[in-house]
């Protein structure tokens, strides 16, 4: 049928199918930022547009509704906006009624008021209040956000604080959280009322500096907020094929037989592959420096399938319908085995063995491997490749383990006046990022391109050439925006076959997972049991701790040794403690696959180990704050522990560096009143408050490694090549400030171009908290090297000593000797003109062994309701030291939106399998994400300012040690409200109303 | 969205097109829904149906048209401040803009947001088929829902709000989820009504009850409540029971019920 609608005031007609989602008919009408997240399960809101003035999911209007109908889409706004300062009345958009008020009209146009002059660059005082917050991160929910506050200020416009909230109410926010969005609301009402953004979005740091440590803007913001074409989906051609997966229904089983002959007549299928007819190659998906602490323990496809949702087929189509239907006629002969599900059911002798292959080492073999391998199962089972040893014996289903320590252990425990030991256990949690795992490839000209949604395009690469034979200088990535990764983009879940398919079959091809492909077949946190042993004597001082980590890794072994590694390397170090061991195994089980998650194995350790102090600081009647003080690290303690908790590999003995720790403790002890007892006006809710210390890193020492180029173009103005990838947190934007303010020249004269294999250098990607730490440095050392360069260069050209001379705003070579300026447009004219010496250019690179640790302390005040077990998280201050916080208001956002993914997984997060392991609540409503209901009351987030020696500008990591706090701080506040110690998380009103004793009992 | 789609602009017409294999298409939450369960050959689109979105006051009931949405149910300030509760369960804007309250009763979802408030307040729910029109309590129609299978609900009374302290007529409602935006696994509801008290209750994967309160002990037992993702059988009774202890005290019982 043919619909005649109004979209963003245009006029216009389109064919479609009546029952066909609106959003479809938008977004392949180029109206791109109509996006999807949840496959039609109005949650996340990336589908919302304005119909006749209200806001509604397009997922779930059929098109036939629409016409007739006035459509805002959110990459309208500024179409808008724009005809609205020109005069147009273009109020039919934003109200039902044909006539508004006079008043109406004036929130309007207030509303849609431009930041400025129409042009370009130009935005919506909205938009620009968004970029203002920090709230622009991964953005593939932003331009739904900034529709809506420009709804809300047309029909609310001055807003009340509940106001805000329900216009957000329908929109997922999992990168900022949605705090801010309170500012941007606050600011964008200045602008209107005042002319100018009055609220400082942030605290600035470091005085003495431009750019760095102000809140300033972020360079991708304007693109990201207006709703460009800038995801990987937005990249793809009209002829790109579809992959479609068949996934196993089984959790362990071999292929029999696989017969695809039906499947292959489906007309527009191009090629099924099939453990029949795809590489013989073993590799593994997790994106980790090369050789990697993961065993290579896969193919593309395997004749065993391991989870429900493993790959058995990937059928390439011309449209998704021929490969769906290609795909049920499928058959599969399988021999159903029996599954393990968890580690106690893994451990158990005689279990089933979830490999059972043939056990190969790159280096290291143990002696006796050969007599190992003759217990192995038959050829289906595949081998798994040891990069080096891990401790694994997949015989007994242990991926990797490790073990160690210093001091005396038993001793400190036989010799302490109290010993607390307890098991706290952890569930399955996903990062849920608004924009799925997607990929395009395509050749072009016997080369092969990915389009990737990826935090390490250059790892991507790598895994990509040994999956298709093909030589780096063959393969080209291209990093596009990334709409939220969180981890789960470290590994590489769907490009390794998607680049495959398109290799094979010469033509483009596409993938996007559904959101339930997101649960059962990506990456989640490993679920863990962590056995926390713990000594203290009387005056308050721990004497020894033991941690015992059982992880689980499902069925494949990505960063099966790193991610519990985490979980004690980042966690025993905040102790000054002579007595400390570890012991940790991995188990590979049949849920589905675990990996790389924000926070890493951190949140875990941090779950036990300070619920397990505080329980120690109660039996030995100590105040648990005074034991914190007590016993935490300070700058230049020497932390010997690290020596054995390295990456698989020997770790780094160096003492503490810089160190907020203390600060942040402090003051967030007098902010949430520590120590004084709240009382609740209903009788059945009881009040408690806890907080936790926490650390994480900044990149991996040693290991990891980041370079860029600088390079000066013939005009003055700067193109910073940088291996980096940004997946929303504003890397590039540390990298734009840096090379600005070590060259003295406007940001705007900055370009920076980066995760892009062919135009950049290498880059281990962005994970482990390494962007600012090592990309950062590696923008500083190029800008510092093209700042040699051109005063090299000027002091050749205007015939003076480089001594004498030095940079200046706005990009000049100032002689403090005679008085004499040349632009930078001067001297790189010269410098590559006929008789020049060159283009002015100097690759950097960066490597440490330095490490700076971000660490903190995050407070939460609980309110337990005693009869139902419900708790709200009343308050949450989030307070950390990240060294110099480059972009600050990107920071705080930063902090909130980790912190409350952390209080997700701690209050309501979890991943459900049935007996059969099959996911059960493989969707975004029943999996419980926080929204802004959730948030807490009163949430803070806080930096400590704190001056690094070793970090950009004095800066560390601030991101993924959010995720770390939340867990115990409020675990430790619900047994300060109820007495209860809740040693599994999520913590859920029916654990609270079983350890009160309310249910669970004979009288109950 | 599976099915035709056939847009309709009059009552009759929208009757004369049901079937069994026809579903009528209001707000689009339920069917446009991903895996709402329901398979239609014909969806109905009946948003164009005049004279069923309205909001009005009749002999001590307010009559709200089955294609008021929640939010203009909100907006309405006919609408009884304890349904207004119950329409506030729907968390997100853009669905409370979407569904209609027609809609919500017409799933009969064990999840529902409004049934067990509409039970407890005893509301009345005003249907039409190609026989006639009919007009029946909630808790009837919860019995009969096969026979009103081809009808389509036209309008919910809901009893108007009583005021002043002394009023007899007052309905609580709690939703149990595990976040605002997730699928309750229990909404309770009471109502008490000229001394007499009424029971609504949506259990997840059980069913949508209306115990006699002067039964409830008895007919709950005998409820299918089972062990699931949301939480143990042992935990939604005891939640259950806790609640309506927690209403029947609110609404001035006295003695406790029987549980």
């Amino acid at each position: 049928m043919k619909i005649r609608l109004w979209v963003n005031h245009i006029e216009r007609s389109y064919e479609v199918s009546a029952s066909v989602p609106l959003r479809e008919v938008l977004y392949e009408n180029g109206y791109a930022a109509v996006r999807d997240s949840d496959d039609c399960e109005a949650f996340c809101g990336s589908d919302t547009v304005l119909m006749d003035g209200v806001p509604v999911y397009a997922d779930l209007v059929p098109a036939a509704l629409a016409d007739g109908t006035w459509i805002v889409t959110p990459d309208g706004i500024l179409s808008l906006a724009v005809l609205s300062a020109r005069g147009a009345d273009v109020s039919r958009s934003f109200f039902r009624e044909e006539t508004i008020s006079e008043e109406q009209r004036k929130a309007m146009k207030d509303a849609l008021m431009l930041n400025g002059d129409e042009g370009p660059d130009c935005l919506t005082v909205v938009q620009q209040a968004m970029i203002e917050a920090g709230l622009v991160q991964s953005a593939y929910n932003a331009p739904a956000a900034a529709l809506m506050l420009t709804w809300l200020l047309i029909h609310y416009p001055s807003p009340k604080r509940e106001e805000i909230r329900d216009a957000m109410s329908g929109i997922f926010i999992r990168d900022a959280g949605y705090e801010h969005y309170y500012l941007a609301v606050k600011l964008a009402k200045e602008k209107i009322d005042s002319g100018s953004f009055s609220t400082q979005p942030a605290p600035s740091f470091r005085p003495e500096l431009r750019l760095i440590g102000k809140p300033s803007g972020k360079v991708d913001g304007p693109q990201l907020i207006r709703g460009d074409k800038v995801f990987v989906e937005d990249y793809v051609s009209g002829d790109a094929c579809r992959l479609v997966m068949l996934r196993s229904p089984h959790a362990h089983a071999y292929i029999k037989s696989i017969d695809t002959s039906e499947a292959e007549k489906v007309p527009g299928v191009v090629k099924i592959i099939t453990a029949a007819n795809c590489p013989d190659t073993f590799y593994m998906q997790a994106g980790q420096g090369n050789p990697e602490p993961s065993p290579h323990d896969r193919r593309l496809f395997n004749w065993k399938v391991r989870h429900v949702g493993d790959r058995v087929a990937g059928i390439v189509a011309e449209t998704q319908e021929a490969g769906e239907r290609a795909r049920d006629l499928i058959k599969v002969d399988y021999e159903v085995l029996k599954p393990v599900f968890t580690v106690e059911e893994a451990m158990e002798e005689g279990a089933p063995r979830v490999h059972n292959g043939i056990v190969e080492y790159r280096v290291g073999a143990p002696d006796n491997l050969d007599e190992y391998n003759k217990d192995s199962g038959d050829w289906r089972e595949g081998k798994v490749i040891y990069q080096f040893p891990l401790g694994a014996d997949i015989h007994h289903n242990v991926a990797a383990s490790n073990s160690g320590g210093i001091g005396d252990i038993e001793k400190a425990f036989a010799e302490a006046d109290a010993v607390v030991e307890r098991t706290y256990q952890t569930s399955q949690v996903q990062q849920t990022p608004l924009e799925p795992h997607v990929c395009f490839a395509r050749m072009e000209g016997g080369r092969l391109t990915v389009y990737a949604s990826t935090q390490v395009p250059f790892h991507v690469r790598r895994i990509v050439g040994w999956v298709t034979g093909l030589p780096e200088n063959r393969i080209h990535v291209v990093k596009t925006r990334v709409g939220g990764g969180y981890g789960s983009k470290q590994d590489i879940l769907i490009e390794d076959v998607t680049a495959y398919a398109s290799f094979i079959t010469g033509r483009p091809v596409y993938c996007r997972n559904t959101r339930e492909e997101e649960f059962i077949a990506n990456s989640t946190r490993h679920p863990m049991r962590a056995r926390v042993k713990m000594s203290g004597k009387k005056d308050g001082t721990i004497t020894g701790i033991f941690m015992e980590v059982r992880a689980n890794t499902g069925p494949y072994g990505n960063h099966c040794l790193t991610v519990p590694m985490n979980s004690c390397s980042k966690t025993l170090p905040l102790f000054k403690c002579a007595n400390m061991a570890y012991d940790l195994k991995v188990y590979y089980t049949n849920t589905p696959p675990a990996g790389a998650y924000q926070g890493y194995g951190t949140p875990k350790g941090t779950y036990g180990i300070m619920m397990c102090m505080a329980e120690l600081a109660e039996k030995l009647g100590c105040d648990y704050k005074e034991m914190v003080l007590k016993n935490h690290v300070e700058t230049g303690y020497r932390l010997d522990i690290l020596k054995g908790l390295g990456e698989g590999r020997e770790g780094n003995v160096v003492p503490v560096g810089s160190c907020g720790l203390r600060e942040a403790v402090l003051q967030g002890c007098d902010m949430i009143n520590w120590g004084v007892r709240e009382v609740s006006d209903d009788p059945d809710v009881r009040i408690g408050k806890g907080f936790a210390m926490i650390m994480q890193g900044s990149g991996l020492p040693g290991l990891d490694h980041a370079e860029a180029i600088a390079k000066m173009e013939t005009d003055g103005t700067v193109i910073l090549n940088s291996g980096c990838a940004d997946i929303g947190t504003g890397l590039d934007t540390i990298c734009a400030k840096a090379v600005s303010e070590i060259m003295c020249m406007p940001m705007d004269h900055v370009t920076v171009l980066s995760g892009d294999t062919d135009a950049s250098v290498f880059d281990t990607g962005s994970y482990a908290s390494s962007g600012t730490f090592f990309s950062g440095n590696a923008a500083v050392t190029a800008a510092r090297g093209l700042k040699k360069e051109v005063l090299k260069e000027a002091a050749l050209q205007m015939g003076e000593s480089e001594e004498d001379l030095e940079l200046r705003m706005p990009g000049e070579v100032y002689s403090k000797k005679t008085g004499c300026v040349k632009t930078y447009a001067e001297l790189s004219h010269a410098a590559c003109a006929g008789n020049g010496r060159g283009t002015m250019v100097y690759h950097g690179t960066y490597v440490t062994t330095a490490s700076s640790v971000p660490y903190g302390a995050h407070f939460a005040q609980v309110a337990v309701n005693t009869r139902t077990g419900e708790i709200r998280v009343q308050k949450f201050y989030a307070l950390q030291d990240a060294g110099t916080p480059i972009n600050p208001e990107l920071a705080l956002c930063q902090m909130y939106g980790a912190s409350l993914k952390s209080i997700g997984h701690t209050l309501y997060e979890g991943m459900i399998l049935d007996e059969e392991g099959r996911c059960l609540n493989a969707n975004m409503t029943d999996y419980g994400v926080p929204m802004i209901y959730e948030q807490p009351d009163d949430f803070k987030a806080v930096l400590i300012d704190v001056d690094d020696p070793d970090g950009p500008f004095g800066a560390k990591s601030i991101s993924e040690i959010a995720c770390n706090g939340a867990a115990p701080a409020i675990g430790i506040a619900i047994h300060d409200a109820v007495g209860v110690w809740i040693q599994s998380w999520p913590m859920t009103p029916e654990k609270i109303l079983r350890g009160m004793g309310k249910i669970g009992t004979e009288n109950s | 969205m599976e099915g035709e789609l056939i847009k309709v602009s009059g009552l009759q017409e929208a009757l004369a097109l049901k079937e069994p294999d026809a579903a009528f298409f209001a707000g689009g939450t339920g069917i446009g829904y991903k895996d709402s369960g329901i398979h239609a050959g014909k969806l109905i689109v009946i948003p164009d149906i005049q004279g069923i979105r309205d909001i009005s006051e009749e002999d001590g009931y307010i009559r709200i048209g089955a294609l008021v949405t929640f939010t203009d149910a909100l907006e309405c300030p006919l609408t009884p401040d304890y349904l207004k509760e119950a329409l506030r369960f729907c968390g997100s804007l853009q669905k409370r803009n979407m569904a209609t309250v027609g809609g919500n009763v017409a799933s009969w979802r064990c999840d529902s947001y409004l049934i067990p408030t509409l039970m407890a307040s005893g509301a009345e729910i005003c249907l039409e088929d190609k026989d006639g029109s009919y007009r029946i309590g909630i808790d009837r129609y919860a019995d009969e829902r096969d026979r009103y299978a081809d009808a389509l609900i036209t309008a919910v009374m809901v009893k108007a709000e009583a005021s002043g302290d002394d009023a007899d007529f007052k309905v609580l409602s709690r939703r149990y989820a595990n976040t605002v935006e997730s699928h309750a696994y229990l909404t309770i509801a009471m109502g008490r009504d000229d001394g007499e008290y009424r029971i609504g209750l949506a259990v997840k994967g059980s069913g949508i009850f209306h115990p006699d309160i002067m039964n409830w002990g008895v007919s709950w037992k005998m409820a299918h409540v089972r062990d699931d993702m949301f939480g143990t059988e042992e935990y939604k009774r005891y939640i259950t029971c806790t609640t309506l202890e927690a209403m029947y005290e609110d609404l001035g019982g006295e003695g406790g019920s029987e549980s």
